[in-house]
This record gives C-alpha cells, sequence and structure tokens, in this order.
C-alpha cells in the first residue's frame, strides 16, 4: 500500500488576520452545518487588550496532523487518513460518538454532531481540492489571512507557534506568519497601564471540553470499574469474597452507564476495534474481560486459581488502561501523581477490603499527595466549583484517607465494614475532583 | 415559472461601507454557496460574516412570511390573508385620511435594504394623496456637509488606491469590523512601509495595526485636528505651494489655530502633548497621506467643525488629488438618479404641497409627538426599525403608541414591528431584481431575483400596487407610477439608461459590476472643486450663513460632555453621568440587523458593557458583573467586561441590540442634532455605571 500523501498546510497570517469570523461561516456554509456552530472557529488572544501585549487571531480547524492523536486514540477505526489528499477523516458511519478525538485533539478539531449522533470535523475540503479548489474558508478570507501552503509536501519556513496554540509534538499541517514589529507603547492609554511581561490572557473562549455535568456517566463508569477491580485484588489477598451476582450487577450497570455516553450506543461493539493503537479500546477489551472472568472466579474458584488469576490480570490491566485514557488527553503541566489515579485508588480499595495496612497505608499516602498537589494545582479556567467547596475537600479527605487510619488505630474490627465503606465513598469524591480537575489540551487556554 | 438553478452577479444592498458584488449559486432552487463577485476590485477577496449569514437568514424559523394583524382583544399577533391585512390597512389609510387630512399619515422609510425600486414609495404616497416624512438622517450627514463645504463634493479616491498612501490616518473608523475589505488595502500600504495611525478611544483591531494610536476623549477630535495644524503652520510643514493655489482661508486658519498649542489640546482631549506632535510629525512629513475618516465621530453635536478641521489636514499638507493622498469619507458617485446626498434629503426650499417634509430623523420621537395641524396618525415603516435605532428610544416607542395605526414592513419581528397593528413580510434581496449603488467604491451593480420568494412574501412595489387599487386609484395611474410583477426589469433599464444616457445597462451589470459613469480611481485629479471659490474652502461663507457657524473649522464644546479641562469649572467626570458611552458597530450586525441570527449570537450571545479597570474598579465593577447603565433618559442592565485598553472615563456598549434583547442604546441617548447636515448626535451621550 502506498503511504497517503502529505496533506496542505493551513497558514494563519497573524498579521493580516482581523478575527471577522468569515472563515468559521465559510466552513457552516459549505458542509451545510447548523448555523452558528463551525468546524472552524477563531480564538482572540488577549481579548481584553492587556497593555504590552498584542491582540491577535487564530482561526483553526483540524491541522490534519502527522501524527494525528486522534486517528491514534479512535476506539472504534473510524478515523483515518485520505490516499489522495493526505487529510485526516472521520468516516461518520463507523464513528460511535465517543468524542473521545476531541479530548486526545489539542486543537478541539472533532465535533460532536448531536443530530447525527457522530462526530463530524474538518475535511480539508477534500471535495473542493479533487475540483482544483482551495477549502472554503481560505477561498473566503476577505483579507487573504487564512491559506493553503503547498498542495503536496511543502512547508515552507517553519514559524513558532503563537501563544495559546498548543505545541505538543503531534506535528500539525500548519503555519504562523507573525505579526509585524511595531513601536512598544502605541497605544495612548499603555503610558500608564502596567505592562505584563509574557501569556496570553482572558477567559476559555469556549466551555471546557470535559465538564462534570456533560460527562457524569463516565465518573460513575470509572469508579466502579475501579471498585470492582479492587474487589478482585483485595479477594487475592484475603478480602471476603463478593458475592458473584452483585459483582455481575454493578459490572453491567457501569457499562450501560458508559454506553450511555455515546452518541451511537447500538455501535458501541465497534469501541473495542483499535487495541493496537487506542488506550481506550484497550480499557474497553480489559473491562469486557474482568466482568465475565471476574465473576465467573468469584462464583466458582478460590483466590489464587487459575480463573482468579485471569480475572485479576484483567483487572489490573482495567485501572492501568483507565489512567491511560486520561494521560493520552492531559496537558503534561498537571501533577504527574494522577497519572496512577485510578491505578492507587484500586491498590488503596483492595488493602482496605483486604484489611491488609502494608497495601492501603501506603496507598493512602500516596492519594493524600496525588489529592493535595492536585487541588493546589488548581482547576484550568472556569468549571464546576463544587469540588473545590472547603466542604467537599474535607469531605474527601475525612472520609476517603483518615477514617481507615482512624478506624484501623482505634475502632473495633467489627467495625472495619465502616472503614471500606467511607474508603469508597472518598473514593468516589475524589474521582469527581480528578473530572473537574481534568486539564485538558485546548487552543487558547 | 420556476427560477433557473446557476450562479449569478449579485451585491449586498446594506447599509455598509463595502457594498460587496456577490456570486450567489442557487441548487434546486435554493440558495447554496455565496461567493464574492472578482469583478468587484474594492471586495475582490471574501464576502463578510454577515454576507455569509444570508444562507441562514433567508431561511432563518424566524423570518417572517405571512401578513400578521394584531388580535385588539387579545394583543397578539394573528396570521391572516394579504386580502384581510391590506383591507385593514386601507380602511385605516381611508379613515385617517378622510378625518385628518393625508399628512396624519407618516410614512418612515430607513437604510435597511438599497434599491432604486425603493423609490416606488414616494409615487405611491403622491397618489394617495401626500403624507408626512423625514428629513436628515441618522447615519452621516455632519460629514457629508463638511465635505461638501469644504471640497464641493462627496467623492474620493477609489478605495484600492489606499494602497498607494505612505501615512493612512483612520480617524474614529474601525475598519476592521466594519469595512473589513478596506483592512486589504491597509495591509498591501503597510507590507511596502507605509504607516498607520488610528485615532479612536477604544484599542480596536484595527489600533493594533498602528504605529500610533491617538485615544482622545470623545467629542474633542476637533483640538487634535486643531493643534496638528498649528503645529504644521509653525514648524513649516504644509505645502504653501497647494495652499497659495487651491486653497481659500489659509492664512486666516493660520492665525485662527495660533492658539491651539498641543498643551491646549491636551486639556480638551486628554491625549499627551507628546502624542499630538508626534501625529503631527507623521502627518507633516510623511506624503501621500490619506485621512479616512468613521460615521462615529460625526454624530455629535460639534461634529460638522470635527469634520471641517480634519478634511484641513488633507488641504494643508496638500494630500488632495493625488493617488494615495485625500479625504475619504463617503463616495456618492453612483447617487446618479436623482439628486446628491446631504442636499437631497434637506428639507425642500418650496415645500410640496402634499408630501409634509417636517419631521428631523433625529428628533424622530418628539417631533411625532409634537405635531400638530395635522397631528400624526398612523405610520408606515419600511426598511427600517426606528425604535431602538433611533434616539431617545422611549420616546420613540411612546410616539409610535400615541398613533392610532402602524404598519411595518419587515423580515422579522423587531421592536418596531412588535409595535405594529399589521406587520407585512418583507423580500430579501434575493427575492426581488434591483439596481443599487454605494458609498466607498463607485460601482453600480445589480442585485437579481434568483429565488422565489418564499411563503407568501411580497415586494414592496407589488402590496402598494395592491394597496393603491384598493383604495381606489386608476390601473392607469398605478401602472405609470409602480412596475407590475414581471416589470422590474424594464423599469430598471428605463432608470439607467435615462441616468447614465445609455452608458450602463441592465445586462451588463448581469456579468458584473460597473463603475459609475465618470468614475476616476483620484477624486478631484483636476484640482477643481465644485465650491463657490473653486478652491478648497477652509474658509466656508456657506457654514456661517447656513449653520451659523464660524466660517474657519474649530471645536466647539459638545452639549453633553465629560468635560475636557477647557471647563476649568468642572473636572473631568465630574456630574451625576461621568462616563460617555460608546456606542460602536461591530461585525456582526449592520444597525439592528443579523443580530437576531443563530450565527452572530455564538460569536457575540449577548449585550456586554466594555469598562476600563480603573472604571470598573472605582464602582465594584469586574468581568461578568451585571451592570445597570443608566441616566435620565433610560436604564439598561448588561453583562460588564473589563477592557483594559478603553480609554478611562469611556464605556462601550455596541449598537444594535434589540430592546428585547435587552441592550438597545438608545434607550440611553438624546435626540439631538448635529450642528451642520440635520444629522443625529446620539453618540454625545453621558451615563454612570453600577452593579446591579
Amino acid at each position: 500500500m502506498r503511504a497517503a500523501p502529505r496533506p496542505p498546510a493551513f497558514v494563519n497570517d497573524l498579521e493580516t488576520c482581523v478575527g471577522c469570523h468569515a472563515c468559521a461561516l465559510a466552513c457552516a456554509n459549505e458542509n451545510g452545518l447548523a448555523p452558528g456552530t463551525s468546524w472552524r472557529q477563531v480564538i482572540t488572544s488577549n481579548a481584553d487588550r492587556r497593555p504590552g501585549l498584542p491582540v491577535f487571531h487564530l482561526s483553526l480547524a483540524c491541522n490534519h496532523c502527522l501524527d494525528a492523536p486522534c486517528l491514534k486514540g479512535c476506539p472504534a477505526r473510524a478515523i483515518s487518513r485520505d490516499a489522495r489528499t493526505g487529510a485526516v477523516l472521520i468516516d461518520e458511519r463507523l464513528c460511535i460518538g465517543c468524542r473521545y478525538c476531541s479530548w486526545v485533539c489539542p486543537y478541539d478539531a472533532p465535533k460532536f454532531d448531536a443530530a447525527a449522533g457522530v462526530m463530524r470535523k474538518c475535511t480539508l475540503c477534500a471535495h473542493r481540492l479533487g475540483e482544483g479548489l482551495q477549502p472554503a474558508c481560505v477561498s473566503l478570507c476577505p483579507v487573504g489571512a487564512l491559506k493553503l501552503d503547498g498542495a503536496n509536501g511543502s512547508t515552507g519556513a517553519a514559524t513558532l507557534a503563537p501563544p495559546g496554540f498548543p505545541d505538543v509534538g503531534v506535528r500539525p499541517m500548519i503555519r504562523f506568519l507573525p505579526m509585524r514589529a511595531r513601536a512598544a507603547g502605541a497605544h495612548a492609554v499603555e503610558a500608564t497601564g502596567e505592562v505584563p511581561s509574557t501569556g496570553p490572557s482572558g477567559p476559555r473562549s469556549s466551555a471546557p471540553k470535559i465538564a462534570l455535568r456533560t460527562e457524569w456517566t463516565l465518573v460513575a463508569f470509572t469508579w466502579i470499574a475501579t471498585v470492582l477491580s479492587a474487589a478482585i485484588l483485595g479477594w487475592m489477598i484475603g478480602a471476603p469474597r463478593v458475592a458473584p451476582a452483585a459483582f455481575a450487577a454493578l459490572a453491567a450497570v457501569a457499562a450501560a452507564l458508559s454506553a450511555r455516553h455515546l452518541g451511537r450506543p447500538l455501535r458501541a461493539c465497534r469501541a473495542g476495534l483499535n487495541v493496537r493503537h487506542s488506550w481506550l479500546s484497550r480499557e474497553v477489551i480489559a473491562y469486557a474481560a474482568m466482568a465475565p472472568l471476574g465473576t465467573m472466579a468469584l462464583a466458582t474458584d478460590v483466590p489464587g486459581g487459575r480463573l482468579a488469576w485471569a480475572a485479576t490480570l484483567a483487572a489490573a490491566v482495567t485501572v492501568v488502561c483507565v489512567d491511560q485514557v486520561y494521560v493520552a488527553m492531559a496537558r503534561r503541566s498537571r501533577p504527574w501523581l494522577d497519572d496512577h489515579a485510578a491505578t492507587s485508588s484500586a491498590l488503596f480499595l483492595a488493602g482496605l477490603f483486604a484489611g491488609q495496612p502494608v497495601l492501603w497505608g501506603p496507598a493512602t499516602a500516596f492519594r493524600a499527595v496525588a489529592f493535595a498537589a492536585r487541588v493546589r494545582a488548581g482547576p484550568p479556567g472556569a468549571r464546576w466549583d463544587r469540588t473545590r467547596h472547603p466542604a467537599a475537600l474535607a469531605a474527601r479527605v475525612v472520609l476517603g484517607l483518615a477514617a481507615p487510619a482512624a478506624f484501623w488505630a482505634w475502632a473495633p474490627p467489627s467495625a472495619w465494614p465502616a472503614a471500606i465503606a467511607c474508603g469508597i465513598a472518598g473514593e468516589a469524591l475524589d474521582r469527581l475532583s480528578f473530572y473537574d480537575h481534568l486539564d485538558v489540551i485546548t487552543p487558547g487556554a | 415559472m420556476p427560477l433557473p438553478d446557476g450562479t449569478f452577479t449579485s451585491a449586498c444592498p446594506r447599509n455598509c461601507y463595502s457594498t460587496c458584488g456577490l456570486r450567489v449559486t442557487v441548487e434546486g432552487g435554493r440558495l447554496r454557496r455565496i461567493e464574492p463577485h472578482p469583478g468587484n476590485a474594492a471586495t475582490p477577496d471574501g464576502v463578510c460574516l454577515k454576507g455569509l449569514s444570508y444562507l441562514e437568514r433567508v431561511y432563518s424559523p424566524e423570518r417572517l412570511l405571512h401578513p400578521l394583524r394584531r388580535d385588539n382583544r387579545t394583543g397578539a399577533f394573528q396570521r391572516v390573508g394579504w386580502d384581510e391585512a391590506l383591507d385593514t390597512i386601507a380602511g385605516a389609510l381611508r379613515a385617517a385620511r378622510d378625518r385628518h387630512g393625508a399628512q396624519s399619515i407618516l410614512y418612515y422609510a430607513s437604510s435597511g435594504t438599497k434599491g432604486l425600486l425603493n423609490g416606488v414609495a414616494a409615487r405611491f404616497w403622491a397618489l394617495f394623496g401626500g403624507c408626512t416624512t423625514t428629513y436628515g438622517d441618522l447615519c452621516w450627514p455632519a460629514g457629508l456637509e463638511a465635505t461638501r463645504l469644504t471640497l464641493g463634493a462627496n467623492e474620493h479616491n477609489a478605495p484600492w488606491d489606499l494602497a498607494n498612501a505612505r501615512l493612512i490616518v483612520l480617524w474614529g473608523k474601525n475598519a476592521a469590523e466594519t469595512n473589513v475589505h478596506q483592512m486589504a488595502f491597509v495591509d498591501r500600504a503597510l507590507a511596502a512601509g507605509g504607516r498607520l495611525v488610528v485615532i479612536d478611544p477604544r484599542r480596536t483591531e484595527t489600533a493594533e495595526r498602528a504605529v500610533l494610536h491617538v485615544q482622545p476623549h470623545p467629542g474633542t477630535d476637533a483640538a487634535v485636528a486643531l493643534a496638528v495644524a498649528h503645529l504644521l503652520f509653525a514648524r513649516g510643514l504644509v505645502d504653501r505651494a497647494f495652499l497659495d493655489t487651491h486653497v481659500l482661508g489659509a492664512a486666516e486658519y493660520e492665525a485662527h489655530v495660533r492658539g491651539c498649542t498641543p498643551e491646549w489640546a491636551e486639556r480638551i482631549a486628554g491625549v499627551p502633548a507628546s502624542q499630538v506632535e508626534a501625529l503631527a510629525e507623521l502627518v507633516g512629513a510623511i506624503r501621500p497621506m490619506t485621512i479616512c475618516a468613521g460615521f462615529g465621530m460625526q454624530r455629535y453635536t460639534n461634529s460638522g467643525q470635527t469634520m471641517r478641521s480634519l478634511i484641513a489636514l488633507a488641504a494643508l499638507t496638500g494630500n488632495i488629488g493625488k493617488p494615495g493622498a485625500g479625504w475619504v469619507f463617503a463616495n456618492l458617485r453612483t447617487q446618479i438618479f436623482g439628486g446628491k446626498d446631504p442636499l437631497a434629503f434637506y428639507p425642500p426650499e418650496r415645500p410640496d404641497t402634499n408630501v409634509r417634509v417636517s419631521i428631523s430623523t433625529a428628533l424622530l420621537g418628539p417631533q411625532m409627538l409634537a405635531t400638530t395641524n395635522p397631528p400624526l396618525k398612523v405610520a408606515w415603516v419600511e426598511r427600517g426599525n426606528p425604535i431602538p435605532q433611533n434616539p431617545e428610544t422611549l420616546t420613540v416607542l411612546r410616539a409610535f403608541r400615541a398613533l392610532d395605526f402602524r404598519v411595518v414592513v419587515d423580515e422579522f419581528l423587531t421592536d418596531t414591528a412588535r409595535e405594529a397593528d399589521v406587520v407585512l413580510p418583507a423580500k430579501t434581496f434575493f427575492e426581488q431584481t434591483d439596481v443599487i449603488g454605494a458609498y466607498w467604491h463607485d460601482y453600480l451593480q445589480l442585485r437579481p431575483q434568483v429565488i422565489a420568494a418564499p411563503g407568501e412574501v411580497k415586494p414592496e412595489s407589488e402590496i402598494y400596487r395592491l394597496l393603491a387599487a384598493r383604495l381606489g386609484i386608476p390601473p392607469a395611474e398605478i401602472d405609470a407610477a409602480i412596475p407590475a410583477p414581471g416589470g422590474e426589469d424594464a423599469w430598471l433599464s428605463a432608470r439607467l439608461a435615462e441616468a447614465t444616457a445609455g452608458a450602463v445597462t441592465l445586462e451588463a451589470l448581469r456579468e458584473g459590476p460597473v463603475r459609475a459613469p465618470g468614475a476616476a480611481d483620484v477624486a478631484f485629479a483636476d484640482l477643481r472643486f465644485p465650491t463657490p471659490s473653486g478652491r478648497i474652502e477652509v474658509w466656508s461663507g456657506e457654514a456661517a450663513s447656513r449653520w451659523g457657524a464660524h466660517p474657519l473649522p474649530g471645536f466647539v464644546e459638545p452639549k453633553e460632555w465629560a468635560g475636557g479641562g477647557a471647563r476649568r469649572d468642572q473636572a473631568p467626570g465630574d456630574g451625576p453621568y461621568p462616563l460617555t458611552l460608546l456606542t460602536p458597530n461591530t461585525k456582526t450586525r449592520i444597525h439592528s440587523q443579523f443580530g437576531n441570527l443563530q450565527s452572530m449570537r455564538a460569536i457575540e450571545p449577548r449585550p456586554v458593557l466594555s469598562i476600563g479597570r480603573a472604571d470598573a474598579a472605582a464602582r465594584g465593577v469586574s468581568t461578568g458583573t451585571r451592570v445597570r447603565v443608566f441616566n435620565e433618559r433610560g436604564a439598561l442592565v448588561v453583562e460588564a467586561r473589563i477592557d483594559e485598553g478603553l480609554r478611562p472615563g469611556c464605556v462601550s456598549l455596541p449598537n444594535g441590540w434589540w430592546l428585547s434583547d435587552g441592550g438597545a442604546v438608545n434607550v440611553l441617548s438624546k435626540a439631538r442634532e448635529t450642528d451642520m447636515g440635520f444629522g443625529a448626535a446620539f453618540h454625545e451621550n453621558l451615563v454612570e455605571v453600577e452593579p446591579a
């Protein structure tokens, strides 16, 4: 098979672009999108006009990256590179509407089409390129600020990514022409204003990609998957056996919740097709293995048995995959301890279930430090603030971390189930907080 | 017969500088694509977002497709058939005419859609027996009159000639939002080493490209211009040879501005004297220079004089009649079908016996209420939304409510349409053929009918014909006055032939834009000026005789302003309403149009007041705070946003939001006329802001 060609690069001329939004409308018109939506967005840097910083605009759609994270991340193998133009394209007939491509895309290119239940995005106007035309956005820019460079490969001189453009090494096919140098203090009001040195400013241009309000089903799924994994792991090291029926029921509820999140739930079985590249596919496969293996092991096997070991392996892989799904899209500046949130949570709970201080003790310390680091780092942009309410912070620490230690130190062993209940509740609060603090890479932030 | 699919030449008829040439593609009887027409060299590269949004606007679920009549019992609108709607209107018109006379009916039209066929309205009212109508204009009279007095005509170099300028002064103009195509020519000039100066209290997208951004207090631009003139004279930077030959009153002006030092300007305009010096250095040293003046700055009570002081700078430096040079305000070369503005919208010297031209557009609300003999009883409104757009919105609203009967023709249920007794659904420009002019470039353009009118929509010409028949006007008279459906082409051809002596035909316009007869890339290239003296009149006798102004340009205190240092008795920002409210136009709308579309709501979801950091802090306001913006005329409650680039003492709220959006800025403005030209001085607007 011949390698797909390198797609042409979009060029943003930061000097010429005045942020008029015609490109976004041109895209909507060409692709018949609902009014008010577009596959192209205009992001204004320094919209608050802070003195000493330029105001400029980025016109961003899909950059058809050479190392496209969406293409790798799509669990349903619905994204591919067009053999003719090199464009990264979503096949809407294969998409399951899980939105994962939009999470891993640093440029927010894939957009969820609620009516169709699938993701859609810039196609580089491949249909127009075929006719020798430019993409609609390029062809309709009133001031010539958006161009397409090198229909087959030439990218010209590399330019520095401007502030607000996530440069995360996925080889996006976009270039920037810088603004012309100008005398400092050209604006009259700058004579009196203080001049900050660096950094873009202003609120996020749009709602966060992942919000607790909309993704609560996934919070529930990842929390339940962690608890179920911990039940298997704990059982292996001495915890009481969970009733197989309860395990199976909880596993089914979690699976249903995660499918509810899909735009096309009936295509859910496609979610495991990309084990080779996508952590999401791996998570789906591991979870799909753990649920029946765990149920059968609990029903028919003993700890240390062959089936029990298989279930344990599936449980361990599940929590590692849960973590990796979120590692793939998060900003590198977030506390690294959260890269292991689900895994450490499972170990903590398994230790609690089994009453093994050598396990839950260190895990408690790890979880405490991770939580403190997360809260200290703060949330990105404007988010739901209830997980940062002092009562919520206190509840997470007291229930999840302090209570088990207190029970172990002072309560009779018969009260241990209460310690476990506190631990599980604390982990639920932590999962909410984890989601609320997700710092997903997005342009203009 | 169904209309054919295909790609057609068209043009956007909004009240906008750019007046883009369009190529419109229709597939299956439906608009599919809107692209720029390369034949319009002023707008060859792209249509603005508003032009692109016609795909939404024409098919918007909110568009009016049927006549509506108010049910007097419930107060709600009910869909009615054309017969019922027109019978109701005919009855009301006849009753008013019989009881009070035809002049008890107000015909009010504004600038919503350009087109020669708009003229049929006047013919209808003449057949009806008369009406009352308005003089003056909301938009640009002070600048037009100042230009007419100084240069003799409102003409300027072609838009693309701006690329030849070495110095561009965008004075009170935010082209990036209001004339985006001009920015392409600005960029070309800058790429060739030219410089840009922007004078605007706001740090706009346009100002972002400037080497010097001067932020005077609103209404004080003349002080800056006079001080620059003073420095040009004092430093020998004026073009003496040009002044001696082509300018009337240069010596008098030199003496007149002797006291107008940069320090004097600083006290009035709040601009550092060093910036005035920097501006004078640029203006004196770099040629050719083009000054492009915006419209907002000439909506003050002193703005005729302000605009004259700006034009004087172009005259003093010899920047008239040359490539890359000039005064760019309005180019009226396409006004070939009747009188030229501004004289065409002045009250007639010999009043028509039937049509009473007695209400100043700037004073619409108060004068509607004050009109007697006969008082106004009925209003007919088309192509306009006067309630939120004319000064003193609440007075205009009261005046409309005081009438017995109101008819509004519109595409959408605007604030004004909501007050109507009968609302008639208006065509869009894709649904009837017409010819339009422009005021930035000089192309005549055709906007042909390319799709069938949806629902029961009828063009105004047809509405008038049907109404005339109901009112008993003989068919022959109707046919002579108003073209029948299908007769538009012949009617337009005749008008074109008459106005251009056959030089421009409808067939030529079908191919693409055609420059008006006499069009030239450089205006006044022969340095002959149609003024009384034949020269550029910095000294204008007519300014004094017609308007009672000083014959020389000067700074006159605005009637309502927060005070510069010139008024020693009052510190800046003193008084109950210390903030000056700017009400600029934005990229998302043309006055009150387009703001209701989802495409625009996605960009600007709600009205937001911009306020500087210090002014906000002093009032306990921050980004996101709900604030009450108020003065003695009214109040609005909107969201605030810190804008660190805004001149202190100013707040800014875009114009064009409807009352129903909670952002109609003219709730706060006062009905006043400009010093010249019968314009509206509604940008002179002091307010206070407090957390709501």
